[in-house]
């Protein structure tokens, strides 16, 4: 029982990492990792409605029928970030201000659906809990690295906070779109070389 | 391709190899960076093009030595890169942004695997890292033969239109295209100094480094689509870093097509979106994202056109 949760919990991380191994829901990614509280922000939206619409629709598994399965998933996460957003714009209006279309677009997040779809419809309530925690956690860890990379070389602050003094310039580029897709793609690579090596190492044992 | 045919030996040699031709093109740029060095004055441009060299030529040996590869820093690729990043340059700009640039414009040829089998030309790929990140830096020019800053005649044509630009040269024509093409004008340090570029264009031309089609239909297609929108041609070949771009940048092996059709496609294409750009979108001068946009589908001009050697194709019934 623990292996399990644990196995949950941390598959997110690395071996299924829903962004750096699968690739899903890379345009929220790259647009929101502009900056670390952006990323924060966008995590814990995720977290909300992976969690929240997982729960239901593993309670709800034995009685949707299978051919109305993607309206009825897509109407219970619809209705979860219309929660959230409502949630935003009544105590974090900045922070909803900063994600801005991307909220309402985490309703047709593919990594949610994927889950949804491929976990949540078929397994017991406890699991499906476990199971949006770790892709969640998986999704935050990617989307700040991400950022913080970003955010320290294009604009050279962390959470707002100078870190160089102000005779250092930093290079707008990564706070730009084409800074999002280099800083992405050197990530995966260092990400596939590590994992390639670990596999060969075990292989060779 | 076509010349070529499968014999039994014995086959001709010679001598040219990556280095020869790299430093065939390293000799083709001197005219053009004397003149940018007379026009500026050495203190703003020779620092800039050393340091430039020698960090691209250290990053080439540090990413081949991280990633196992051999060693051939030294066979001039890396210092071709570097001296044409620092050419494309403003001069007189702070010290660090070549060497940034000269670093990540061999980062981004490295990524890819090296020397022939980047996608973008890494000189343009640095330049364009530096325009994006330190826009205030690169787009801040020196007045010739003084060191007051000012703007480029391309700058103020996107603003006050041709009779702005005719305002910078005492209101003549003639006067404007002569010290035009003598080099008296604001722009990068290798792109202001026409003469120097043609002859380098001949050095080029004559030592069969390269071939005639990109530099022509480039500088040909400027001249017509500049005409055609009612621009003096004579002023937009001579204006900007497009002669530049045509003569050194568009030719680079690894990155231009191989075959004489889609050489030609090439060039009318980078020629092309040089001038649209010039004209409808927010920045003065094009040439850099022009040839970076035509690097991108130059596998697909060849792909195209090549008839594979030896290979009959297959009938589709």
């Amino acid at each position: 029982m623990k292996t399990k949760i644990k196995q949950l919990l941390t598959k997110g991380l690395l071996k299924e990492n829903p962004v750096f191994v699968l690739m899903l829901g890379l345009c929220s990614v790259l647009a929101v990792s502009v900056s670390v509280i952006n990323a924060l922000g966008m995590t814990l939206a995720f977290t909300f409605v992976t969690v929240l619409s997982e729960v239901t629709i593993s309670v709800l598994r034995k009685w949707i029928p299978k051919s109305l399965r993607i309206p009825i998933f897509i109407v219970i996460i619809a209705s979860f970030v219309t929660i959230l957003q409502f949630l935003l714009q009544a105590y974090f209006p900045s922070l909803n201000k900063a994600l801005g279309i991307f909220i309402p677009l985490i309703v047709v997040n593919c990594i949610i659906i994927g889950r949804i779809e491929s976990f949540a419809s078929k397994k017991p309530v406890f699991d499906s809990i476990l199971d949006g925690l770790g892709i969640s956690l998986g999704y935050g860890i990617a989307i700040l690295s991400i950022a913080i990379v970003r955010e320290i070389l294009g604009n050279g602050t962390i959470l707002g906070y100078s870190l160089f003094g102000t005779s250092f310039e930093p290079a707008l580029m990564f706070i730009l779109p084409p800074g999002a897709f280099l800083v992405i793609g050197i990530e995966i690579g260092i990400i596939n070389h590590v994992s390639k090596k670990a596999s060969r190492k075990e292989a060779s044992k | 391709m076509s010349n070529y045919v499968i014999t039994a030996s014995p086959h001709i040699r010679n001598k040219i190899n990556t280095a020869f031709l790299m430093n065939m093109v390293s000799i083709s740029l001197l005219p053009a960076t004397i003149g940018g060095i007379v026009i500026f004055g050495w203190t703003n441009t020779l620092p800039l093009i050393a340091l430039s060299i020698i960090s691209a030529v250290v990053s080439e040996a540090l990413f081949q030595k991280l990633l196992k590869l051999p060693m051939s820093y030294l066979d001039g690729s890396a210092i071709v890169t570097g001296f044409l990043l620092a050419l494309c340059c403003p001069p007189g700009i702070p010290l660090w942004l070549p060497v940034i640039g000269s670093f990540f414009a061999i980062f981004s040829k490295q990524v890819f695997g090296g020397l022939g089998h980047n996608p973008f030309n890494p000189a343009l790929i640095g330049r364009a890292f530096l325009v994006l990140s330190f826009p205030a830096h690169m787009t801040s020019w020196l007045k010739p033969f003084d060191v007051v800053t000012t703007s480029t005649p391309l700058a103020v044509f996107s603003e006050k239109g041709m009779s702005g630009v005719l305002g910078l040269f005492q209101g003549s024509v003639s006067t404007m295209h002569k010290s035009m093409f003598w080099g008296i004008r604001g722009g990068c340090i290798g792109e202001v100094f026409i003469l120097g570029l043609l002859l380098g264009l001949a050095l080029l031309l004559l030592t069969k480094t390269i071939q005639w089609y990109v530099p022509v239909t480039y500088m040909g297609t400027v001249f017509l689509v500049s005409w055609m929108l009612g621009m003096d041609p004579i002023f937009s070949i001579l204006s900007g870093g497009v002669m530049f771009g045509a003569f050194f940048m568009a030719t680079d092996y690894v990155t231009s097509p191989m075959l004489p059709q889609s050489k030609i496609i090439y060039g009318f294409g980078c020629g092309f979106i040089n001038v649209m750009i010039r004209f409808f979108a927010n920045m003065p001068e094009g040439t850099t994202f022009a040839i970076l946009l035509m690097n991108v589908i130059t596998p697909m001009l060849d792909n195209r056109i090549k008839k594979p050697v030896g290979f009959v194709k297959e009938k589709t019934s």
